[in-house]
């Protein structure tokens, strides 16, 4: 008899993931045992995930308290409901009802500056942490198991750290990670700029593909499933959980949507209105404002990729779409899907743009010599990856000087794409394949295509071992993963 | 996201009963998965019983597959496994069954899936395979690849794999059998000189011989080594031995890889004998795909010996398939196609053994009256192509039982744009089924581009390697420190042909104008010189020097450098004199100023040393510029270097006697080279460039090949 049999006919006693593989058995501490029937929630329409409470009174103090545990997680479709069990973060101080939405998890809002103070108590059968990723935080405040503890179960832990950059950034485990993310632990850091005018909405917009992959043995971590597009999606994009909703807007208004591809291994290739070819109004990427906005047709999402965009809304309703595109460097097959429409209410002529003060900005010069040089390599049906043959966490460290001035070259010589993230540091995107930057740049996390390559300059001038990894979760923790060290942080 | 799915629906019998219903199946047998459920949806998933036989008995370990569903299922002792059939799976509703002994069968399902679904019985299912002949049939024709203009019948492979055929044609694979250096190298010929006249001039000799790829014979340029003459007493001096029969000739084994597909007999045939398809297309489909097995152990090359070739021995039941049943091997287990007569061999395809089967070759010494030093190579073998054994020690190799990643990672990498190998999707108005597959999972097709040095899709050279350099002003001047790492590959760099070399090349300029290089590394021999001379004479002398020309002085040390190259010049069994790399140094460059017949004037004094070698006067090549001489020049050389008899380095591996040395850089390996500029009170700076070569400068010219400098790396630095 298997585990998946067991689990099936378990009935709806929330139990842990099987990704434990043996028994099922470990449960975790449920933090919401059913959430009640389907329909509590419209139809198809847009929910987000609930803000977290800020219990610290002080005005540039965000301090929230979370707790990651069991759950089940409901993904509501036009066909029906997915129940699945996996893991979430809530906000401990939040209301019961704001429990619909379980991945994401809460968003953590805060302004530039502001001191952002996290305590998480681990409610999992497993260790956990929380990576901010695209943050620039002190090393020890990172989540990553390389050189720090872990939160064991039971345990909790506090993250304290000053926030220097403005713009939509996400949380979520760093060990386990694959597994962790995967059952739904993840959620989103806003850090707004006090001084850009705010939108009538500012929403975040989280897609996760969902598929039911899964073998006797646990976890399937080589499941295709996860590559969507090649048979036009084989998993369910969905939305902070509802798969092609609809949210209604006061036509008139103007929409900031903050969207964070939140999936292991899924690439999003983003259009508006595919038909009519409507360019999107692309305000931001990874690390806050783009140098001008940006109208692309297209633009592609990898795992761990934020884009902002501004919706400014008439009467017509506006749509945003997934074009085929997966990590295999290619179409597929299949049609463009909708992914979120907003349907305007009213009769409001569609408004200006926000009057944002886009930072413009020359691309930086390649100086030519390369600091630290990050070869992609592995294979598909051995599931082993490499960077520069090394497998994490048997690696060889590269060294910068504090505040050095430094180039990483990226090269890709395996048969799929690589998002690229770097910890602790963005990083300006000098060219890609040869060809220099046509605008500046700013990313933390940059898809290496097929036999592709970029070149990279930032300041390493934050001090710590930080990680340098592949973000489809399969191959980082299939080895993909190594490790830079910035001045001598021990 | 991928989460478990809890079940709404009321649970049925536990797995491994007989046929029925279910909102979620139970999983399969051996994993890989998925039924899923969603609360309020159609029945999606049936389970039908199934029984497999194996030429009438019942045989454990069949795989079966539903087309177009991941899922697989293996069948228990009694030939027995349950699998579930997902209706929503788009195409023909087909099982599929496949052994390592037989060809795949399918059965359409349809009317069992309905019958379970109405209740009406258990949807139970035989399938009986039959085993294939696994003797080689030589009299069995392989098949007409096609190409991308002559594709219009399903007699074609191209007809209906189309991208990959496409792949295939612009591969180096595809040019295997027709590539002029090769038939160059094999008859002593210089298919280039085209003409008695340009015969006569490159010092060869025109005369009838063998046409490549033809049945005929006609005028044709000889020079130099080749296999046959090289290979065979009388050949080469009167009797130009390609005319001949290769029946009783010593071809040198170039065939079996080169020529896989000629026709009958495997072993022992001559490259003449390739024509037609065997000539045109190479290294093709259906000689790979009549691989059924490798033998790692043998060293016989390709088709004579490593790979195991089976032909189809039954006879076809139908003309349309030609004479004998069709019987192919691949990676897929769920192809039951009668045209392909397909046999799954999914692991075999996904391993590095495959490549192995021509990618590998160890040789005997072949010269006539020429033979092995025994103490040197107690195997009675030269390496010669290592690629794979170069790939094994290495990070990505399979050794230790470490999985790796074999060589179809890099240069046979998923294609994201089709959904199946016979380009469905293109075919219209056909629903995927038992003629023309199923849509397989993203990344399940790959490339047969074979991406490598001569790939123009992709510059895998360009990624191959990394190039630093670090200046510093020390008392005798500039001082340069050159460092080359292979920092892609999982093999050699270079790897393959052992005519293939890299070289390095530093130069430095002060205040923009060329510094001369008084010290350090120089590029080797076989980097080509346009004449060369005892340093010991007096230089000012130099018949045919031109003005702008570079005369380098190299000194030979008498010492042996050390290092670790691929086994066995890795330090394992020779010593630093056996591994055969002797230092030498540059002791002074000139520039010639100005001439006066033969005597020359140069820009500055000469100091001693062993030889000197006349050098054109340009600088750093381009990409892709013509290949120029640099033997001497500051810089270094990596390279496998065979010698014949006579002790000439850098020979075709047929003439080869002996290895000397074998510098390559293993992956992840680095050599750092030194090298001394004279000082500069002004700005200075030093570049460097990492440069490919397909064949010594000196064999091209002799047969008049092209040769060009592939820029693969390059780097500058200052003080």
């Amino acid at each position: 008899m298997s585990l998946w049999w067991l689990l099936a006919c378990a009935g709806s006693t929330p139990t842990g993931p099987a990704g434990d593989g043996d028994d099922g058995g470990r449960d975790s501490d449920p933090l919401v045992a059913d959430t009640g029937a389907p329909d509590a929630w419209a139809p198809l329409g847009f929910v987000a995930p609930p803000d977290a409470v800020d219990i610290d009174p002080a005005d540039d103090v965000v301090h929230v308290q979370l707790r990651a545990g069991g759950a089940v997680h409901r993904v509501e479709h036009a066909g029906g409901t997915l129940e699945l069990a996996g893991y979430a973060y809530v906000d401990r101080n939040g209301a019961a009802d704001d429990r619909e939405v379980l991945a994401p998890g809460p968003t953590l809002r805060a302004k530039l500056g502001d001191t952002l103070r996290v305590e998480l108590d681990n409610g999992l059968d497993a260790a956990t942490t929380i990576h901010w990723h695209g943050l620039e935080v002190p090393w020890e405040m990172d989540g990553v198991p390389w050189k720090s503890t872990t939160i064991a179960p039971g345990e909790s832990f506090t993250y304290e750290f000053v926030l220097t950059q403005a713009g939509t950034f996400w949380y979520h485990p760093h060990v386990d990670t694959e597994r962790q993310v995967d059952l739904g632990l993840y959620g989103v850091v806003v850090v707004a700029d006090p001084s850009e005018p705010a939108a009538d909405q500012d929403l975040v917009v989280v897609l996760d593909d969902w598929t039911t992959g899964r073998t006797d043995d646990g976890w399937d971590e080589t499941d295709a499933s996860g590559a969507h597009g090649a048979h036009g999606g084989e998993g369910l994009w969905a939305v902070n959980g509802r798969v092609t909703p609809t949210l209604a807007a006061p036509a008139g208004s103007r929409l900031r949507l903050r969207v964070l591809d939140a999936s292991n291994t899924g690439y999003l290739a983003l259009q508006a209105d595919a038909d009519a070819g409507t360019p999107l109004r692309l305000l931001a990427r990874d690390q806050g404002l783009l140098p001008t906005v940006q109208a692309p047709v297209q633009e592609r999402l990898v795992p761990g990729d934020r884009v902002e965009l501004e919706v400014d809304l008439g009467t017509a309703p506006w749509s945003l779409w997934d074009a085929p595109y997966e990590h295999h460097g290619g179409a597929g097959f299949g049609a463009a899907a909708r992914v979120l429409t907003v349907q305007p209410d009213g009769d409001g002529a569609a408004p200006e743009p926000l009057p944002l003060s886009f930072p413009g900005g020359a691309v930086a010069d390649d100086p030519g010599q390369t600091d630290a040089l990050y070869v992609f390599s592995g294979d598909t049906g051995t599931g082993q990856w490499f960077i520069n043959g090394e497998q994490f966490p048997d690696v060889t460290i590269e060294s910068l000087d504090p505040g050095q001035d430094a180039v990483i070259e990226v090269r890709n010589l395996s048969p799929t794409a690589h998002p690229f993230h770097m910890h602790g540091h963005r990083f300006e995107v000098l060219s890609e394949n040869g060809v220099p930057s046509s605008a500046r740049r700013i990313e933390d996390t940059l898809d290496i295509g097929l036999y592709g390559t970029a070149r990279l300059r930032f300041n390493a001038d934050n001090e710590g071992e930080w990680m340098v990894h592949c973000h489809l979760l399969p191959h980082a923790e299939g080895g993909m993963m190594t490790v830079l060290r910035v001045g001598d942080p021990l | 996201m991928t989460l478990v799915l809890l079940l709404l629906l009321a649970c049925p019998a536990p797995p491994g009963g007989g046929g029925g219903v279910d909102g979620d199946s139970a999983g399969p047998a051996d994993g890989g998965g998925d039924s899923a459920a969603e609360t309020g949806s159609a029945v999606r998933v049936v389970d039908l019983p199934v029984v497999v036989t194996l030429d009438g008995a019942p045989v454990e370990g069949a795989v079966l597959a539903q087309g177009g569903n991941p899922a697989r299922w293996t069948t228990d002792a009694t030939g027995r496994a349950v699998v579930s059939i997902d209706r929503d799976v788009g195409g023909e509703l087909s099982l599929t069954a496949s052994h390592p002994d037989a060809r795949i069968a399918a059965e359409d399902v349809e009317g069992e899936v309905d019958d379970v679904l109405r209740g009406e019985g258990d949807g139970a299912v035989d399938l009986a395979l039959a085993s294939f002949d696994a003797s080689d049939n030589p009299a069995y024709l392989f098949q007409d690849p096609g190409d991308p203009s002559h594709r219009d019948t399903t007699a074609q492979c191209a007809h209906c794999h189309i991208t990959i055929d496409d792949d295939w044609f612009g591969s180096a694979h595809a040019a295997a059998a027709r590539n002029p250096w090769v038939h160059d190298l094999y008859a002593g010929a210089a298919a280039a000189r085209a003409d008695e006249a340009a015969c006569d001039a490159a010092g060869g000799t025109w005369r009838t011989g063998r046409t490549p790829g033809g049945t005929g014979d006609g005028e044709r340029c000889y020079v130099g080594a080749g296999a046959l003459p090289d290979l065979n007493v009388d050949c080469g001096d009167d009797v130009a031995c390609d005319t001949l029969p290769a029946a009783g000739l010593e071809t040198g084994d170039c065939a079996a890889c080169h020529a896989p597909g000629i026709d009958g007999a495997l072993a022992d045939r001559g490259l003449h004998e390739a024509v037609g398809l065997a000539y045109d297309y190479g290294v093709h489909c259906d000689v790979c795909h009549k691989v059924a097995s490798v033998d790692t152990d043998s060293s016989a090359p390709g088709v004579e010996g490593r790979l195991g070739i089976v032909r189809p021995s039954e006879p076809s039941s139908s003309a349309v398939f030609g004479d004998f049943a069709p019987l192919t091997f691949g990676p897929y287990d769920d192809v039951p196609n009668p045209r392909m007569g397909s046999v799954a061999r999914p692991e075999l395809f996904a391993s590095a053994d495959l490549c192995s089967g021509c990618h590998e070759y160890e040789q005997p010494v072949r010269v006539v009256g020429a033979s092995i030093d025994a103490e040197r190579w107690p195997e009675g073998r030269l390496p010669v192509h290592s690629t794979f054994s170069e790939w094994r020690a290495g990070p990505y190799g399979d050794a230790d039982g470490h999985a790796g990643a074999p060589c179809q990672s890099c240069h046979m990498p998923a294609d994201g744009d089709v959904g199946n190998s016979a380009d469905l999707g293109n075919i219209q108005g056909l629903e995927p089924g038992v003629a023309t597959g199923w849509y397989r999972a993203a990344g399940a097709v790959r490339r047969h581009a074979w991406f490598g040095p001569r790939s123009d899709e992709v510059d895998m050279l360009g990624l191959a390697a990394r190039l630093d350099v670090d200046v510093s002003v020390a008392q005798a001047g500039l001082e340069v420190h050159a460092t080359v790492q292979n920092v892609g590959p999982g093999h050699a760099l270079p790897t393959g042909e052992p005519l293939r070399h890299l070289l390095l090349l530093v130069e430095a300029t002060c205040d923009g104008a060329p510094l001369a290089a008084v010290g350090g590394d120089v590029v080797a021999d076989y980097g080509g010189a346009l004449d060369e001379r005892d340093a010991a004479g007096d230089l000012s002398v130099w018949p045919g020097a031109e003005v702008g020309d570079r005369i380098v002085v190299v000194r030979r040390t008498g010492t042996w450098r050390s290092y670790r190259g691929p086994a066995p010049f890795d330090g394992s069994r020779f010593s630093d004199e056996e591994q055969g790399l002797a230092e030498e140094e540059l002791v002074g460059e000139a520039r010639v100023l100005a001439v006066d017949g033969e005597r020359v004037t140069l820009d500055r004094a000469l100091p001693s040393g062993d030889v000197a070698r006349r050098l054109p006067g340009d600088g750093l090549p381009t990409d892709g510029q013509a290949a120029r001489p640099r033997a001497g020049a500051p810089g270094f050389s990596f390279a496998r270097v065979l010698v014949d008899t006579d002790g000439s380095g850098m020979v075709p591996h047929h003439a080869a006697v002996d290895v000397q040395s074998d510098n390559r850089l293993m992956p992840r390996s680095a050599w750092t080279s030194r090298h001394t500029f004279a000082g500069c009170s002004g700005e200075a700076r030093v570049d460097a460039v990492l440069v490919y070569r397909s064949a010594p400068l000196e064999l091209a010219a002799e047969r008049g090949w092209t040769l060009t400098e592939r820029v693969i790396a390059s780097a500058w630095g200052t003080p």
